[in-house]
């Protein structure tokens, strides 16, 4: 056994090994992200007892963790209500949920929100010329509406066919847009500029597509209505994060920070 | 490209082969044999011991020691979380580590394996963690052991009293990680005088001797292996926040105590792992920067708890919508050590006077309790030999004070097999003992 587990250490030291290239690689061709703003910061390294005041002058130019935030006390604001919002009502009743409704039918709620916005992935992938996505989504959409009955179970993920989550903001991205200003969002959270008024449109094709014929339908506003709540609560309990548990006093900023990174992410992928 | 394939390949081909060999998960020894990737890995499934998804717990409150400035107007109240067995049972209190809460992803499988084995479960944030600074700190100056005890055992007390007539009890132990497990043992002393619990049995895992030393060393971490040191953290993040977003779920949330950037090393692929120019690993910066965000919050929440000046201007009001990006740069540019020589110790010599700087650090160091440790049978210690927070000759002191009461696993880390099946089948072994 003993024998076995060396070889086993072996063979991961030889991983290690060959991907120390990548890492050396990556040294050398270091992103000069704002390099000079962080160096002129950081000059005076090592502060002495009360010295740190310096290196906290109002008058430093550019915020630390670069990001556009013009609307900080606006943003702020929004978030702490959101906070309060999540804890004494969002979470509450993501709780309440999960404690009367069975995990396959929670599970069936997700998949079912998760189908209706096949349209908008569509869409997003179509304009951003992403043509295997595009068909990826379309036969998921076929697939999972069909033997899937009407979107409840997601056989097409067992089929090799992964969902291809694109939106508006995206596609902005996509085509040179920047993001703009960041912006919290009541409810929703994170955003920014550009990404609030991809919602927008997402929302207008939706409601235009209108895929479940509720335009025509006499109880359009409560149908409407409730189905939002529950995609909310549907959200809500698919998200790990929770306001102000971080363990850090910097979380605001850390949070918009990480935010901004992801968001890029998905739009480079 | 092909040839970092080939080795994943391997490697993954000889994973199946072992589970295949052993009809099932292998049951064999902690297997990561790099320290700073053990630590910031953790345990891979198969050798992880089997939890419970979930468990009942409870979370509740405690009211806190000062008033709560209107910057950490979401921090009210002292938060702690207690998992109640239907019967009789005995009680641990499970202390978390530097910078970590209660809730953190350690305490949590700590207090799952605790309950399975039959425990009541009482999870206490660090003294070093933003919400107890704010609220059970009474100097609001965390990391002098001693009055960490002081401050976690008025917590311990209060807790207890909150569900003493839920909880049926038959005996309390005590148990913490990494400096959770030098509070656990300071605690412990100071219930031979005090008695409110008689606590019978010490669990230490990874435990710093001093604190001091310790703190030097992960303070080097980043400077050794973040290129440009603090100057490059920046940097460094983002490559490291670009590799965690590649798989990112929200499903897992977001934390910002240090689970956050193992995580991010986690979802790297191996092929971006490993040793850098100038003996640079990527893994060892991690936990630099992680121990550099977790010590920038201690440092910013206990300089606003307690007005030292040290970061923030004297007399500066906040409000609950502040601007804080450039405290968060300063307060990441300090190292802790710095920021023990500049505040805690001239706070504690004004506190204590005539004492001098090497007395008030040996006092925070197991070498002060070394009378209550050496051949107490109460107490077991666990570590691993690769350990990266023990200076050179720590490990032997620890050997020498405990004998057959401290256990030393070959690999790991610090911590990096705390819920690992030896690891979780030794400490419910020991705390069950002789019952």
């Amino acid at each position: 056994m003993n024998h076995k587990l060396r070889c086993y250490g072996a063979i991961l030291a030889i991983t290690l090994f060959f991907g120390t290239k990548s890492w050396a690689e990556e040294e050398k061709d270091d992103a000069q992200i704002n390099q000079e703003k962080l160096e002129g910061l950081m000059e005076e390294q090592a502060p002495e007892k009360y010295e740190v005041e310096r290196v906290v002058k109002p008058d430093v130019p550019e915020n630390a963790l670069l990001v556009y935030d013009p609307w900080e006390p606006m943003n702020r604001g929004i978030y702490n209500f959101n906070a309060r919002f999540d804890h004494a009502i969002f979470l509450p009743t993501v709780k309440g949920y999960r404690a009367i409704t069975p995990d396959i039918v929670e599970k069936g709620v997700s998949n079912f929100f998760s189908n209706l916005g096949e349209v908008n992935n569509f869409v997003n992938n179509l304009l951003q010329l992403r043509m295997k996505s595009s068909a990826i989504t379309l036969s998921r959409f076929v697939v999972n509406s069909s033997i899937g009955v009407a979107g409840l179970w997601d056989p097409a993920e067992k089929f090799g066919m992964h969902l291809q989550k694109e939106d508006f903001g995206q596609t902005l991205g996509c085509w040179g847009v920047g993001s703009g200003p960041y912006l919290v969002m009541p409810f929703f959270g994170p955003s920014s500029l550009r990404d609030v008024t991809g919602m927008g449109v997402d929302y207008v094709v939706d409601y235009n597509i209108d895929l479940l014929d509720m335009n025509d339908d006499t109880n359009k506003d409560g149908i409407r209505i409730g189905l939002t709540l529950l995609d909310a609560v549907d959200t809500r309990k698919n998200t790990g994060f929770r306001y102000y548990e971080t363990g850090s006093p910097f979380e605001y900023e850390l949070v918009r920070y990480t935010h901004g990174q992801l968001r890029n992410i998905q739009i480079e992928k | 490209m092909f040839k970092q394939l080939l080795a994943i390949g391997l490697w993954i081909a000889l994973c199946s082969a072992e589970v295949f060999a052993t009809g099932g998960k292998p049951n064999a020894e902690y297997p990561i044999e790099d320290r700073f990737a053990a630590t910031v890995i953790g345990t891979p499934k198969y050798y992880k011991a089997e939890l419970p998804a979930e468990i009942p717990v409870k979370e509740y409150t405690l009211p806190g020691l000062h008033p709560v400035p209107k910057l950490f107007w979401y921090s009210e109240d002292l938060r702690f979380s207690v998992a109640l067995q239907k019967g009789r049972a005995p009680l641990v209190f499970n202390i978390a580590g530097t910078g970590a809460g209660y809730k953190s992803m350690k305490m949590l499988a700590l207090q799952k394996a605790l309950y399975k084995a039959g425990f009541h479960v009482i999870n206490l944030s660090s003294p070093t963690y933003l919400n107890f600074i704010i609220n059970a700190s009474q100097s609001n100056l965390p990391g002098f052991l001693p009055e960490d005890a002081e401050d976690i055992y008025r917590v311990m007390e209060l807790a207890y009293q909150k569900i003493e007539a839920d909880a049926d009890v038959s005996e309390f132990h005590v148990m913490g990680y990494s400096l959770g497990a030098a509070h656990a043992a300071f605690v412990a002393q100071l219930d031979q005088s005090r008695k409110s619990f008689n606590l019978q049995k010490v669990y230490m895992i990874n435990p710093p001797v001093g604190l001091y030393n310790s703190v030097s060393i992960l303070d080097q971490l980043l400077d050794d292996n973040v290129k440009g040191g603090v100057e490059g953290v920046g940097i460094f993040l983002d490559k490291a926040l670009n590799r965690l977003a590649a798989s990112y779920d929200p499903k897992d949330g977001m934390h910002f105590d240090g689970d956050f950037l193992y995580n991010a090393y986690s979802s790297w692929d191996l092929s971006q792992r490993g040793i850098g120019p100038k003996g640079r690993s990527g893994a060892a910066a991690l936990i630099g920067t992680s121990f550099r965000m977790s010590s920038a919050n201690i440092v910013f929440a206990s300089d606003l708890m307690s007005n030292t000046g040290y970061i923030i201007p004297p007399g500066t009001g906040f409000g609950r919508r502040e601007r804080l990006d450039y405290y968060a740069k300063a307060s990441y540019a300090v190292r802790f050590t710095e920021y023990v020589d500049q505040v805690m110790i001239p706070y504690l010599q004004q506190k204590y006077p005539g004492k001098s700087r090497v007395e008030l650090l040996d006092e925070a160091s197991l070498h002060h309790i070394e009378d209550f440790l050496a051949g107490n049978k109460r107490v077991r210690v666990v570590t691993n030999r690769d350990e990266i927070i023990l200076a050179p000759g720590e490990l032997k002191y620890m050997e020498g004070l405990l004998g057959d009461r401290i256990k030393v696993f070959d690999h790991g880390g610090h911590c990096g097999n705390i819920d690992s099946k030896e690891s979780v089948a030794d400490m419910v072994a020991f705390l069950k003992g002789g019952q």
